[in-house]
């Protein structure tokens, strides 16, 4: 693996390509911290439990199309609405607030990529089905391009206009060894 | 075939195999496209007429678009032969008083059913539960063959958009 990312590094063609990976990543870490920004600052009303705009009412609109293994779990949520209003915080600052914003500054951008794929596929992508069943095809297609993105980013990182530059000079080997594979950070 | 390249291939199978898996998955998109959001629906199922002439009205609202509410504007007993045995104008479902007689299964303060003088609203409700009851006095009480309900989407499309 260090092979290959040496190999990466030294070939011109993969730094050029580098370059031009800010163009996705800001959009991308945008869709997820604007979603916190909406929720926090521009509508409150959307974590108002007693709100109209009230994020967790999407819940009750999941119901009817929902996978049925999962129909049983989103009632019980329902049904306890103190644990549907943490688990919605603790949901918009992991979402939003946390993995939005590194996306946009790229710090650890392979990490952000890793979590947002799992919540676009999760969450959203799947939201078509085992959540919402088929009713809203736009929602889907967002979270499918999302989820797409970010496991790209996955697997390049983008160090080009990022934090995760300077940390890639300052630490040059910054990374995890799980066992006898060498995973990058940035 | 080096590590690179093995990464690569497998980053883009699990990413187009998953948008296209979903897709037919959710949508039946390569097959014959669903979408349930386009036309409001309700379902009666548990709904229950007694013996004293109380309606137990029980409405899941199952489908339709999320981003408007729903409106229960006329509700009809009908005999077997199809005459109304007995019928609740949107006048009267817009004063059902909601602390007794409206019973929400899900206690979301933003997204209870109520009635709000025009009609029973069904805001964002997918799943609510309306209990809702009528003394009717008539000497003998219909049986339950069939309902009608009349529904607008939204007040303003409440007439062009009726169906039963």
């Amino acid at each position: 693996m260090t092979e290959i990312v040496k190999y990466m590094e030294k070939t011109v063609e993969v730094s050029s390509v580098e370059r031009f990976l800010p163009i996705l990543r800001v959009t991308l870490g945008w869709m997820y911290f604007s979603a916190f920004l909406r929720r926090t600052v521009n509508v409150p009303a959307k974590l108002n439990p007693s709100s109209t705009a009230y994020v967790g009412g999407k819940l009750i609109t999941f119901l009817p199309h929902a996978w049925q293994p999962v129909v049983g779990q989103l009632e019980w949520v329902l049904l306890h609405p103190h644990l549907l209003y943490i688990f919605l915080l603790f949901f918009t600052a992991v979402e939003g607030g946390i993995f939005g914003l590194l996306m946009i500054l790229g710090f650890m951008t392979r990490l952000s990529g890793l979590v947002i794929t799992i919540l676009a596929w999760s969450i959203g992508g799947a939201a078509g089905g085992w959540l919402g069943g088929p009713t809203c095809v736009d929602e889907w297609q967002i979270a499918a391009v999302e989820g797409a993105a970010a496991l790209m980013f996955m697997f390049t990182g983008s160090r080009w206009l990022s934090i995760d530059q300077y940390l890639a000079k300052k630490y040059p080997r910054g990374g995890l060894r799980i066992w006898s594979v060498y995973v990058p950070l940035w | 075939m080096d590590r690179t390249t093995a990464l690569a291939l497998l980053g883009f199978i699990i990413a187009t195999g998953v948008t296209m898996g979903l897709y037919q998955i959710n949508f039946q998109g390569f097959t014959h496209l669903t979408n349930y959001s386009k036309t409001p629906a309700y379902s009666l199922a548990g709904t229950q007429l007694l013996e004293n002439g109380t309606l137990i009205l029980h409405i899941t609202r199952v489908a339709g678009p999320d981003t408007y509410g729903g409106f229960i504007v006329l509700v009809q007993v009908l005999y077997p032969n199809g005459t109304i045995a007995y019928e609740w104008n949107s006048t009267y479902l817009g004063h059902i008083p909601p602390q007794y007689d409206i019973i929400n299964e899900y206690d979301l303060p933003g997204h209870l059913v109520h009635s709000d003088g025009f009609a029973s609203w069904y805001h964002w409700a997918s799943l609510p539960l309306l209990s809702y009851t009528h003394q009717q006095h008539s000497a003998q009480a219909p049986t339950l063959s069939e309902f009608t309900m009349l529904t607008g989407n939204t007040r303003r499309t409440e007439l062009s958009s009726r169906y039963t």
